[in-house]
């Protein structure tokens, strides 16, 4: 497998066949990515399309990355995310979910599971942009700290510092909604 | 307890997330064939020479390299320590007789000024220019002995009056 400065170099100088395999590798992340903070099919697409457009546009004006390309291409998924955010009203939860198929589950415990992720990802929302992205690539992709640093351009000590800040102000959020529901 | 322990509870209501519905292979394919094709499009738009950004870059990188490669910097060291040698040999002694021009009689770089003077008049072959540069030093050594005057000085010891 090609490693990610080579791939990179050859973008840079506009090999198709660089440009698809970067697609190949990044894309089906960056939708997955899109689809856990906005859990719609459409949306997360779109997510897809204006990150590499942004990327091809950076190419084309001779700038861009120069290292740290996966980390780049979520920096800029996720401040399409967070725009996004901020031109919508508070979220509702939608009347009709995609539901996870799952044929061997009993629709009750189906939509149960449903509101309970819808729960979870409007607490994400009510993080800051920089905590939401923390927590988001390393419990969900699992990504290490010095990764998350170099996708957030900030040190790894911050990086800790935004997580830490982060689960405490979630269990606040998501604790206190447990009590309430009790 | 350790924050990883503390946070586990919050971390797995974080789980359900992980479950993503799988792509739409469809719209994958279609999304990745728009991508080429527009960077099909804006690349064949690319002049054939570099944009003016590409040939700053380039030009920047030109420059810190000139001064990185290895050679050049031993090339500019090897030069750099002649011209500090030649200068502190014969800059640097030409800068002292300079200096001694308008010393007194009694500084140490005197007996430099009245060796330059006897070197000069030595140098000059024509009678006149020698009878010229004479008058010269007699006018010096008068000015020499009224300012030493003024000071207080001791004249005819100090003076060199061989000239």
């Amino acid at each position: 497998m090609t490693t990610e400065p080579a791939l990179l170099q050859r973008a840079q100088r506009y090999d198709l066949q660089a440009l698809a395999e970067i697609y190949d590798r990044y894309s089906p992340g960056i939708y997955r990515y899109a689809m856990r903070l906005m859990s719609d099919e459409g949306l997360a697409e779109e997510c897809v399309a204006e990150t590499f457009n942004r990327f091809l546009t950076v190419l084309k004006a001779g700038r861009g990355p120069q290292h740290h390309l996966q980390a780049y291409l979520y920096r800029v998924a996720h401040n399409w995310i967070t725009d996004y955010y901020r031109r919508q009203p508070p979220p509702t939860l939608p009347l009709e979910p995609d539901l996870i198929p799952n044929p061997e589950s009993d629709p009750q415990v189906q939509v149960a599971l449903e509101m309970e992720i819808e729960r979870v990802r409007d607490a994400l929302r009510l993080l800051t942009p920089e905590q939401r992205q923390v927590v988001v690539l390393k419990y969900l992709e699992e990504w290490q700290n010095q990764e998350i640093a170099e996708a957030i351009e900030k040190q790894v000590g911050a990086v800790k510092a935004l997580e830490h800040r982060a689960l405490n102000t979630l269990r606040r959020i998501l604790m206190r909604e447990e009590v309430r529901q009790q | 307890m350790k924050d990883d322990e503390l946070n586990r509870d919050i971390v797995e209501m974080l789980e359900p997330l992980r479950r993503v519905p799988q792509r739409n292979p469809h719209k994958a394919a279609a999304g990745r064939a728009e991508f080429l094709s527009k960077a099909e499009n804006l690349f064949a738009e690319m002049p054939v020479s570099d944009t003016p950004i590409q040939r700053l870059n380039g030009w920047i990188a030109g420059m810190i390299n000139l001064f990185k490669r290895k050679e050049r910097f031993d090339m500019f060291s090897i030069l750099t320590a002649v011209v500090l040698t030649l200068t502190v040999l014969f800059g640097g002694a030409g800068a002292t007789v300079y200096a001694a021009q308008s010393s007194m009689p009694d500084e140490a770089l005197y007996p430099l000024k009245t060796i330059s003077e006897d070197l000069r008049l030595n140098l000059a072959v024509d009678p006149e220019a020698q009878i010229k540069l004479l008058l010269n030093y007699a006018d010096q050594r008068v000015d020499e002995m009224a300012e030493l005057l003024d000071q207080g000085e001791p004249v005819l010891r100090k003076c060199n009056l061989a000239t």
